[in-house]
């Protein structure tokens, strides 16, 4: 029920949008990969890429057009400071186009068990620095819950359900904005240390400052730990 | 650029899944109650009349067992059963203030004892007895009947430098039975 609830919102967000503001849609595969380390150190390495399927302005018709955006590759390094939370930084670099864009990134994750679900908290701060762009800097909130769709915990083949939702916020030379997100996925654990996740990753923005701005990916994840 | 976007999408496609099962955790899995042995929704019903009990199968070392959940007159209570029904033990969530003032002075003793810096994150009360006993110390908390009460402590311990969960099961004087280290579960997908 639910997540009929959920889907609802989001159409409901949808429509009542549809008339102002442009869209993208597309695919957003990740690969996210992490390494124990001693001491309670992780690395984590992700890689990120962005394809269209469409663009436009929600009062047109839909039009497709397939084209490859850009590849993320970021590297994190963090610690455990506690036993729910961890600590970390990192470096991110953007292909796109022509152009290198390169990101840091600093986190702060809390992630605490409930008798039913995992809640989590993350966090973070970043620089992104742009040729011929004034630097960006962001503050990002994220809280993220995760439900086993049988039983307590997220047993060896089975099912969840996650959901996600960020707040952004970012300053580029005198202008602001701040972005929302939304992400539900299903995910399929293969095992504790190797998981799938698939869902919608909607994305507003620039809705304060004039057009709202709307990305709707398919959001393909994929989980692996050693 | 296209060309990497789609080597990176065979990638993530096709690379072999032999990162599964390095990892052995319990399993436990939602019980429809027609799967539930007559005996134990006899005593839920009996217990617990009018609250719903969530039911769960659990497959661990010790073998199988049955699980039920149910909020009850405010608290939350978790009885096992075994496979054929017959009730093992309640526990009942309660705060550590709960406890009477001379056990829970030997449990903190005893957790300082062992850990440079603790924190408690749950305190559950395990009653062990008859089916007549456990009725009445879920409707009474208390029973003129022999009974066994054992505290179950899950605890943030910090031994050296690092800090770890445990659950520790004490006696009803505050001695020591059992500690075990909490496994706990990959958080990567909830961190990044």
């Amino acid at each position: 029920m639910k997540y009929i609830f959920i889907f609802g919102i989001l159409l409901l967000h949808f429509l009542v949008v549809r008339s102002q503001g442009v869209y993208s849609t597309g695919v957003l595969p990740q690969i996210n990969l992490n390494i124990s380390l001693h001491k309670d150190w992780r690395l984590n390495a992700k890689a990120e890429s962005r394809l269209l399927f469409s663009e436009g302005q929600f009062a047109q018709n839909f039009k497709t057009a397939y084209r490859y955006d850009l590849t993320d590759i970021a590297l994190i390094a963090s610690k455990k400071t506690g036993v729910n939370n961890s600590l970390g930084a990192g470096y991110m670099i953007r292909f796109r186009d022509n152009e290198v864009v390169h990101r840091f990134i600093q986190q702060y994750s809390v992630v605490k068990k409930y008798n039913l679900f995992r809640l989590g908290h993350r966090i973070s701060t970043d620089q992104t620095i742009r040729n011929n762009n004034p630097p960006q800097v962001r503050l990002r909130y994220r809280i993220g819950v995760e439900k086993a769709l049988n039983g307590k915990d997220v047993d060896p083949k089975e099912f969840y359900f996650k959901l996600n939702n960020e707040y952004l916020f970012a300053i580029e030379g005198r202008e602001t904005d701040f972005e929302l997100r939304l992400i539900p996925a299903f995910g399929y654990a293969l095992s504790d240390n190797n998981k799938f996740e698939f869902g919608i990753d909607y994305r507003l923005n620039e809705f304060i400052s004039g057009a709202s701005r709307n990305q709707f990916w398919l959001y393909l994840g994929w989980f692996i730990s050693m | 650029m296209k060309n990497y976007s789609i080597i990176f999408l065979i990638f993530l496609f096709t690379l072999p899944f032999n990162l599964a099962g390095q990892i052995k955790y319990e399993r436990e899995y939602d019980l429809k109650k027609e799967n539930v042995p007559g005996m134990a929704i006899t005593f839920m019903d009996s217990c617990c009349p009018n609250s719903k009990v969530k039911w769960y199968g659990e497959e661990s070392l010790k073998g199988l067992s049955i699980e039920a959940k149910v909020y009850y007159k405010g608290s939350l209570y978790s009885i096992e059963f075994d496979t054929s029904g017959y009730i093992q033990d309640v526990e009942k969530k309660i705060r550590l203030h709960d406890i009477s003032q001379d056990t829970r002075s030997a449990i903190v003793k005893k957790l300082d004892s062992i850990y440079r810096k603790h924190k408690i994150d749950k305190v559950q009360v395990q009653w062990i007895g008859s089916n007549q006993t456990l009725y009445e110390l879920i409707e009474k908390n208390n029973s003129e009947l022999p009974y066994t009460i054992n505290y179950e402590i899950v605890v943030q311990g910090k031994k050296g430098k690092s800090t770890r969960m445990y659950e520790i099961q004490f006696s009803s004087g505050g001695g020591i039975l059992s500690v075990s280290e909490i496994v706990q579960r990959n958080t990567d997908n909830l961190d990044y």
